[in-house]
């Protein structure tokens, strides 16, 4: 490992770290203990001399880029793989000689479903009980107070292939969870959840810790992350750093200088390489900068900004978040492709679009058999605007782009894309759009040139023109020094900005992107909006669905979309200002979860939920609560903590929009329960 | 358009030969497994292993037995002496046949009487059985014309008795071999295999994958993104056919009589064919699982029913008639026509009617059921 005056993994006994220690103190055995695990695949080491442990009752979060070797990691422990060096224990017992007695005692959740889909969830859930050899005596008191904690009981006779995304992530933790495991290995288990089920998820997660329960999770949401009790980052099989989220944060070079204002793209592309910061970075409407002499920086920015006439809402220093932090970690060194003035060279031709309405639909309506998958939608996308599509995995978003994209024919309604009609134009509209599909749309057997060749060749361009949209789009994706690897031999982050360069290879002036960042490390995800924002500042209308909520927050506009329909439009500051009547208290405290029962008794608090590392309380009237709260906390006698009325994040928003309509729903379907 | 299918055309290829197993799969395979499935397949029955029970052991017995054993039909591995060993001989399989001569067979010819004799066969494998049989009667006869002439030269008889002699000849293929027979055939039944597998999992393989998705939303007409698709595989069909007819010249000696133009012109139609079948299936199929499902489903009854294996004369007129919507069966008349007859376009006319309109179905329902959408 290279010498850093990080804290590593090897040393978890950091000063304010008071629960490790204890547990050190006391004698406590580690539940995970790796010690330099090492794992090479042909030649390429995903795991690289990996020491780390994790205690009973504590969760442990692994973050890093796509092949950073989470996965390995994870299937390392659960004994699936076995190390070429080093060597871990599950509670005491060797992965490698008693892996036998390892399976007993820890339960692994991997990325692929492992639910039968014709099985029922009462099915599954047998059956995994009786592969754990779980006893018939108990079992069902066991089996009904996971189905109650989970609020899944009310689908117990539901075929597993029927239920949404977060349903079935929530089942397969259950089957896991029916041997009671004394240690929970999960692979980003949340990962295209939606909020709801995610806070569900979240609130097992915290039970089980209460019961002792070691967990080691990945996950791509940086928020996520910050809840952990430790972090490791993780880059290229090696830990780069780990410790509690404050400690990882204070990792970060410099500090954090934010402004937010509705020009935050003009502002991003007047700073950058102008001041003395490390990076300049747009989270939606925010600038973040990154610098290492925060006073300097300040009088740079504020001088240019006034030269150039642009305002601002707010204007000074930040707590850096995780993603700030993995973002200049990891973001520094590498080739950086995806820089904006290599997209310029991108020349949309004469467009038929005009000035007017890139994407215009009205009532429109998609069946399968007796499954309205979108249900009387309506919306307009004006040209040059990047319009996102906001909602959980099933809820009609990639059904919508399709019968934009002329893949598939609307049940009912109408709509125009680039001017041509959805019904009888489909084929003009595809010489107009750039589509980048959910599921990946490279060759893997072809090489990254021979895969730009095809998709131009198909594009119709040929001779001067696919020459220089080949090179364009090299240069573009980052991969101008490998434009002869088998695409399959790239990690996501590449695959992704290939993709979508191919998919624009004919300069469209729309581009559909259906969940593009799904899968991807939060530095290719930050790259890839780059390239969204200068190809919007170009006139080219970006049409992108999502279900990142913090994505969401880079939009122009947005449309919500749960169960097939939309729930509501606007500018995320429309959505954030007008669609929530209650008021948000940010809530920071060292242990947050304990709290969540206390607040929710406290008159006027509609909702208690994690966010982030701390609380975000749902309240009517703000004053009145936040003087409740500090009583409590008095009471209970915890301190360190700060409290702030802030303006609801988007998953505030989004949450309480989708438990408006399911309210709605179970009033009219009383049988029904919250999903 | 021409740049659409060559940019098509250029991927298949790089993806096709990229993969070292696909190239043995796609080359490699079907010569292999025609070569070895022309030495197996053979009807020709030889050495058949033989147990005789001689209970006249008279000279006359010994000299039919002879007869038996002059010819490579029969080996004779066993004598018997008595009755009750014959059962589980047969039973154990160590014997297809046994010979069995009664007691008395001798005198009884000497006295010029009718003499019984006995051959029984195994008749689990009533193929060879009929064949066995066959040879038999032939010794029989033989034996008996002999014996007849002597009878009559002994009794100073001069003027033989009139007989008609049979003098038979099989034409195109003069010693019988059943090779030439299925040679060709074989060939046709890998050409089906191969193309109908290769080009549905070929074509499934992309909606699997997902890039079906990302080529369907470009201005890629149906029509192009099918000849893209298909021309490679027809391309290659050409290819293993022409290796196959090499091996069926060099290792079997079976040379195309007729014209080369007409076989791979007629060829192309059959390829056409399948390459319509193969869409049909694909367009049904979402994984290559049931792509590969499906075209077994159809290659059973097809190569069953082709002639391959069973005279279509034989089978009941229902089956018969059925057989006319199998392309296979008149590709191998087709096939056999110019391979073994050299017969020309004027002869195999039905053939290649029926043939072109299957193919022309074919393709012309795969073309309608095209659809560029995912629905």
């Amino acid at each position: 490992m290279p010498k850093s005056p990080l804290p590593t993994a090897d040393a978890p006994a950091a000063p304010d770290k008071a629960m490790t220690q204890e547990r050190l103190a006391t004698g406590n055995r580690p539940a995970i203990d790796a010690r330099g695990l090492v794992k090479t695949f042909g030649g390429v080491t995903a795991v690289n001399d990996l020491t780390f442990q994790v205690y009973p009752g504590e969760i442990f979060g692994l973050v890093g880029p796509d092949g950073a070797g989470k996965t390995t990691t994870l299937r390392l422990l659960a004994s699936i793989m076995d190390p070429d060096a080093g060597s871990a224990a599950i509670t005491g017992c060797d992965v490698g000689t008693e892996s036998a007695r390892v399976k007993d005692h820890l339960a692994y959740m991997s990325q692929r479903f492992g639910l039968y889909q014709d099985l029922t969830v009462g099915e599954n859930i047998e059956f995994y009980a009786d592969i754990y050899g779980v006893a018939r005596k108990g079992r069902q008191e066991r089996v009904g107070e996971l189905l109650d904690f989970s609020h899944m009981r009310p689908f117990i006779g539901r075929r597993a292939g029927d239920l949404s995304g977060g349903m079935k992530q929530k089942l397969q933790l259950i089957c896991a969870l029916i041997h009671t495991p004394q240690v929970l290995l999960l692979d980003e288990p949340t990962n295209g959840v939606d909020p709801v089920s995610r806070r569900d998820f979240w609130r097992i997660l915290h039970r089980l810790l209460q019961a002792g329960v070691a967990i080691l999770i990945t996950t791509a949401y940086l928020d996520e992350a910050e809840r952990c009790n430790r972090v490791a980052l993780l880059d290229h099989g090696r830990i780069l750093a780990s410790g509690t989220p404050d400690e990882i944060k204070g990792l970060m070079s410099g500090r954090l200088l934010t402004i937010r204002s509705n020009r935050s793209r003009e502002i991003t592309a007047l700073l950058r390489d102008r001041t003395s910061a490390a990076s300049v970075n747009v989270f939606g409407d925010t600038v973040h900068l990154v610098c290492p002499d925060i006073d300097r920086t300040t009088g740079e920015a504020r001088q240019l900004l006034e030269r150039a006439g642009i305002g601002w809402e707010r204007f000074g220093e930040s707590q850096p978040s995780l993603e700030d932090v993995f973002v200049s970690v990891l973001g520094t060194g590498k080739s950086g492709p995806g820089l904006p003035g290599h997209a310029a060279a991108f020349t949309p031709p004469p467009s038929p679009v005009g000035e007017g309405i890139a994407v215009g639909v009205e009532h429109l309506t998609r069946r399968f058999g007796s499954f309205v998958a979108v249900d009387d939608i309506g919306f307009r996308v004006r040209r040059g605007e990047i319009f996102g599509f906001l909602g959980p995995n099933g809820a009609g978003k990639s059904t919508t782009i399709r019968m934009l994209c002329g893949l598939l024919r609307p049940t009912s309604g109408s709509g125009t894309v680039a001017g041509f009609d959805i019904f009888r134009q489909a084929e003009q509209i595809k010489g107009h759009i750039g589509y980048m599909s959910q599921k990946f749309s490279l060759y893997e057997d072809l090489r990254v040139e021979e895969n730009i060749d095809f998709y131009g060749g198909i594009y119709g361009l040929a001779g001067d023109r696919l020459a220089r949209r080949k090179d364009w789009a090299l240069e573009m994706a980052g991969l101008a020094d490998h434009r002869a690897s088998l695409t399959a031999i790239l990690s996501g982050g590449w695959k992704q900005r290939l993709a979508l360069a191919c998919a624009i290879l004919h300069e469209p002036p729309i581009i559909f992107l259906d969940e593009p960042t799904s899968g991807v490390d939060p530095l290719s995800r930050r790259r890839f909006w780059d390239l969204i924002y200068t190809m919007a500042d170009q006139g080219i209308t970006v049409f992108v669905t999502t279900h990142y909520m913090e994505e969401a927050e880079y939009c122009d506009r947005l449309a919500l979309i749960y169960g097939g329909r939309m729930i509501a439009a606007g500018s995320p500051l429309e959505l954030k200002t007008t669609h929530m009547q209650e008021e948000i208290i940010d809530l920071r405290c060292p242990e947050p979860y304990p709290l969540i029962e206390p607040l929710l008794s406290l008159p006027g608090v509609r909702d208690a939920a994690l966010f982030g590392a701390g609380l975000h309380v749902v309240t009517a009237d703000a004053a009145r609560t936040q003087s409740a709260i500090t009583r409590l906390l008095e009471e209970m006698d915890i301190g360190g903590t700060t409290m702030t009325v802030i303006m609801p994040a988007m998953e505030d928003v989004f949450i309480s929009l989708i438990e408006e309509v399911d309210r709605q729903a179970a009033a009219h379907r009383p049988e029904k329960g919250r999903s | 358009m021409f740049n659409r299918i060559r940019r098509m055309l250029v991927k298949e290829f790089l993806q096709m030969l990229r993969d070292p197993r696909m190239r043995v799969v796609i080359f490699g395979v079907p010569v292999i497994q025609m070569t070895v499935m022309a030495f197996a397949l053979t009807t020709d029955v030889m050495n058949i292993r033989t147990a005789v029970l001689d209970m006249d052991k008279t000279p006359v017995s010994r000299e039919l037995i002879a007869e038996f054993t002059a010819a490579n039909y029969f080996a004779i591995v066993e004598y018997l002496r008595s009755e009750s060993e014959l059962t589980p001989l047969l039973d154990r399989g160590e014997v297809r046949a046994v010979l069995r001569i009664p007691a008395g067979f001798g005198g009884e010819l000497h006295a010029g009487r009718t003499a019984d004799f006995q051959v029984i066969t195994d008749g689990t494998d009533s193929n060879s059985t009929a064949i066995a049989l066959g040879y038999a009667g032939m010794i029989v006869n033989a034996f008996n014309d002999r014996k007849q002439s002597e009878r009559q030269a002994l009794k100073g008889l001069t003027t033989p008795v009139v007989q008609i002699a049979t003098v038979s000849r099989a034409w195109f293929n003069a010693n019988q071999e059943s090779r030439f027979y299925y040679v060709p055939s074989l060939i046709a039944v890998m050409l089906f295999i191969f193309s109908l597998i290769l080009t549905s999992i070929g074509i499934v393989r992309e909606k699997e994958i997902g890039t079906i998705e990302q080529v369907m939303v470009t201005p890629i007409r149906g029509l192009e993104f099918i000849l893209g698709k298909t021309i490679p595989y027809m391309l290659t069909g050409y290819v293993s056919m022409t290796l196959m007819l090499a091996v069926a010249w060099l290792v079997f000696d079976v040379r195309v009589a007729g014209s080369l133009p007409l076989l791979y012109l007629l060829s192309g139609i059959y390829l056409a064919g399948n390459m319509g079948l193969a869409l049909i299936i694909s367009g049904s199929a979402a994984t290559q699982q049931q792509a590969l499902l499906t075209s077994f489903l159809v290659l059973m009854p097809s190569v069953m029913l082709s002639g391959f294996l069973f005279p279509i004369n034989n089978m009941p007129d229902a089956v018969r008639y059925a057989t006319v919507f199998n392309p296979m069966r008149w590709y191998l008349e087709i096939l056999r026509g110019i391979v073994m007859k050299d017969v020309d376009v004027t002869v195999l006319w039905p053939s290649i009617a029926a043939q072109s309109a299957l193919a022309l179905s074919f393709l012309a329902i795969a073309a309608a059921r095209f659809k560029k959408t995912l629905s």
